[in-house]
């Protein structure tokens, strides 16, 4: 296993490994160019390759995805300072490391600690980005994913926060134990 | 300067001031109604609050909870404060599961059945059509056939029952092997439920709070005599004469400023710590120790339920069962029967939230895909809970202390002290359950006794048949008042074996048929005079 990133050389990554507060980042404005958030967008599909959990890199889940980013942005405390930082830190590893093994070693060997403050840049786009891109991914259907196929009959149907879409009335809420009790007991259905 | 005057004054606004508002007002939409809540108003249905529960189970009223050791217990268990209820708008229905459970007619006659804890002074079928209609209100999900609801035959539930998830199938046939018939659990929710998983800040507001009803009430243009004053904690009541309570005091937090509200009805719906609190500090020459408490019995008999957990594990996960809904299914009324009630009936449910694995934390712990399907598919882990009912004793009680909350509420502490067969009896009940998870081949097997906590608590200001036996009579107005209720759970002299919110809501919808049919009859009276 090489070197965590958050142990490589600070000379190498003078973005990535500078410290910084661990409060969240500060920023001009809550708005967020074009440009950032496809640069957002691409660490976003980059979960899903890493862990093959999602079909058409993740085309899907790109509604719920800028809904997400959008109540980040405009709504306090806004994430416009963390969104800039992790375009200029991904953009350093990626420089120095290549695209695909910046973001192989950001996901799986970081360095980074959940439990402790984010107190450099890369900590901070790996906990305020691509750790809440992950929950976000995996609750807007990304859990199916990790059963036996994407297109298993057998996944898992429901997960914390997951929201089924426009036409939830039609669709099964869980897997159900095939014996149920006996129906027709309410006034409405 | 000078008091505002109205019809009724309402202290909290939890499922029971606003169910009594909403009755109240729908008879008469002129209504004047003063709602005086201590905490603040907590917006609701908020996407971005609602992402933030997501990301880090962190909810916008997690600031409205009691603050770890604020509030003491004296005793031999550490009475559970934390996370039990929310000081805010709509109260405790913010963040309640929304289980929704009848008493049954042997819960009305604990004291005949047992010689222990205390009757009610009214039975099963005095609450039954309030039952029902609570039911409607509250829009509540259930199944009809079981045989523990052929006391309701003719009153169908709303809604058809949520389904037994696949990963209840074991429990569903353990349940089946050790002669205790399964259900399905009645919750509180409207159509639209989409089970996402997040009830506790439902994004479509699926589930029933009083702050929606009560949004609804304020926003309704008729309601031009209805008032919510949030950040105002009740300082006192004020009698004119022993009879009859003349004003409120309260206090406006934001200013520090004392206002009075003076009514001709005063409901105390805040809950069984806050209800026997403002009775007992309302003290004057009428009432040297307190309103309504001449017997000394405001604040005693507090009891809540135990939680019981028997929990085991199966080495594999082969269909890789995660909970697919965040409210339990399954559950059982079977050892909640008149049989059991001496040693205590027991309410057993699944755990919500078994079997579980958080693959989004172990992506961001960095493990790699086989990884984390090898522990979906590894060892998955099972509990049988339940709500242990307990007895409410004449030593336990809460009091006041000095100093206050941050929402200008007092502090408070609890002496409880278990009853004096409580192990010997809890441990009978665990003995009940523990053949369940044997029956599904669990390995691992634990067994848990929690302390009880203050999320079904009750008996504070307990009705009784006289002032000897109880603070409020039958329609839950205090002894020796003309015009002051408490509406809350305050006021049941027994806990059951299940969540209290049902019945409260019936004995709400009850008091509002009595307060109404009572100012009719005062109208009559006038009008014939």
């Amino acid at each position: 296993m090489p070197d965590a990133l958050a142990k490589l050389p600070k000379q190498t990554y003078p973005i990535a490994l500078s410290a910084v507060d661990a409060n969240y980042l500060d920023h001009e404005d809550d708005f967020l160019p074009g440009v950032v958030r496809e640069k957002l967008w691409e660490i976003f599909v980059e979960i899903g390759r890493a862990w093959g959990n999602v079909p058409n890199d993740s085309a899907g889940l790109r509604s719920s995805w800028l809904e997400f980013i959008e109540a980040k942005v405009t709504r306090s405390p806004s994430y416009a300072g963390e969104y800039a930082n992790a375009v200029s830190v991904m953009q350093e590893l990626a420089g120095v490391l290549g695209r695909d093994w910046a973001y192989q070693q950001l996901f799986f060997n970081s360095g980074v600690s959940p439990k402790d403050p984010p107190v450099t840049r890369l900590a901070h786009l790996k906990r305020y980005v691509v750790d809440e891109f992950i929950a976000v991914q995996i609750t807007a259907s990304g859990f199916r994913g990790f059963a036996d196929s994407i297109f298993s009959p057998n996944r898992p149907l429901n997960y914390a926060g997951f929201v089924r879409g426009s036409r939830y009335n039609e669709r099964p809420s869980a897997r159900l134990y095939p014996r149920q009790q006996p129906a027709g007991t309410a006034e409405v259905e | 300067m000078m008091a505002k005057h109205y019809q009724y004054v309402l202290i909290g606004s939890g499922v029971a001031a606003v169910t009594l508002a909403r009755q109240l007002l729908a008879n008469d939409r002129a209504t004047s109604i003063l709602i005086l809540e201590a905490g603040p108003r907590v917006p609701r249905g908020d996407r971005r609050s609602w992402w933030d529960y997501i990301l880090s189970q962190r909810k916008p009223y997690d600031f409205c909870y009691d603050v770890p050791g604020e509030n003491t217990t004296n005793g031999d268990v550490d009475w559970g404060y934390e996370g039990s209820r929310i000081m805010a708008y709509g109260g405790s229905t913010g963040h309640w599961g929304a289980w929704c459970l009848r008493y049954k007619p042997e819960d009305f006659e604990l004291f005949s059945n047992t010689g222990e804890g205390a009757d009610w002074p009214i039975s099963y079928d005095d609450l039954d059509a309030y039952y029902h209609e609570a039911e409607h209100y509250l829009s509540v999900n259930g199944d009809c056939g079981e045989s523990w609801n052929a006391v309701r035959a003719h009153q169908p539930y709303p809604r058809p029952n949520f389904g037994w998830t696949e990963a209840d199938g074991l429990m569903v046939e353990a349940f089946e092997k050790n002669n205790i018939e399964p259900g399905a659990m009645p919750v509180a929710r409207y159509r639209k439920c989409m089970a996402t998983g997040t009830c506790k800040y439902c994004p479509i507001g699926s589930r029933y709070t009083a702050q929606d009803v009560l949004d609804e009430l304020v926003q309704d243009p008729r309601h031009v005599n209805l008032e919510i004053r949030c950040l105002s904690p009740v300082v006192r009541l004020v009698p004119d004469r022993k009879s009859n309570i003349a004003a409120a005091e309260y206090l406006d937090t934001k200013t520090g400023e004392t206002l009075t509200a003076t009514g001709d009805v005063f409901v105390v719906a805040a809950g069984t710590y806050e209800s026997p609190k403002l009775l007992m500090r309302s003290k004057d020459r009428f009432w040297p120790d307190g309103i309504g408490n001449d017997h000394d019995l405001v604040g005693r008999y507090i009891v809540s339920h135990s939680f019981l957990r028997v929990s085991g594990s199966l080495p594999a996960n082969e269909r890789n069962w995660v909970q697919e809904f965040d409210f339990p299914t399954l559950m059982s009324r079977t050892l909640d029967a008149p049989e059991y009630q001496l040693d205590g009936k027991i309410f057993i449910f699944k755990n919500r939230v078994l079997p579980n694995v958080d693959i989004a934390r172990l992506m961001i712990q960095g493990k790699t895909r086989d990884q984390i399907r090898a522990i979906l598919s590894g060892p998955m882990f099972f509990e049988l809970q339940a709500f242990y009912e307990e007895k409410g004793q004449h030593r336990n009680r809460l009091v006041e202390r000095s100093g206050s909350n941050r929402f200008g509420l007092p502090l408070m502490t609890v002496n409880y002290l278990r009853e004096e067969k409580f192990k010997e009896r809890a441990d009978n009940r665990l003995a009940l359950m523990k053949p369940v998870i044997d029956a599904m081949k669990c390995e691992n097997v634990v067994t848990n006794i929690d302390d009880p906590g203050g999320h079904h608590a009750s008996g504070t200001c307990r009705m009784g048949a006289s002032p000897e036996q109880g603070v409020t009579d039958k329609d839950m107005k205090v002894f020796g008042t003309d015009n002051l209720y408490v509406c809350s759970n305050a006021a049941f002299p027994t806990c059951a074996a299940v969540n209290p919110t049902l019945t409260l809501t019936a004995m709400t919808l009850r008091l509002s048929d009595y307060l109404i049919g009572n100012v009719t009859q005062q109208v009559r009276q006038e009008m014939f005079a």
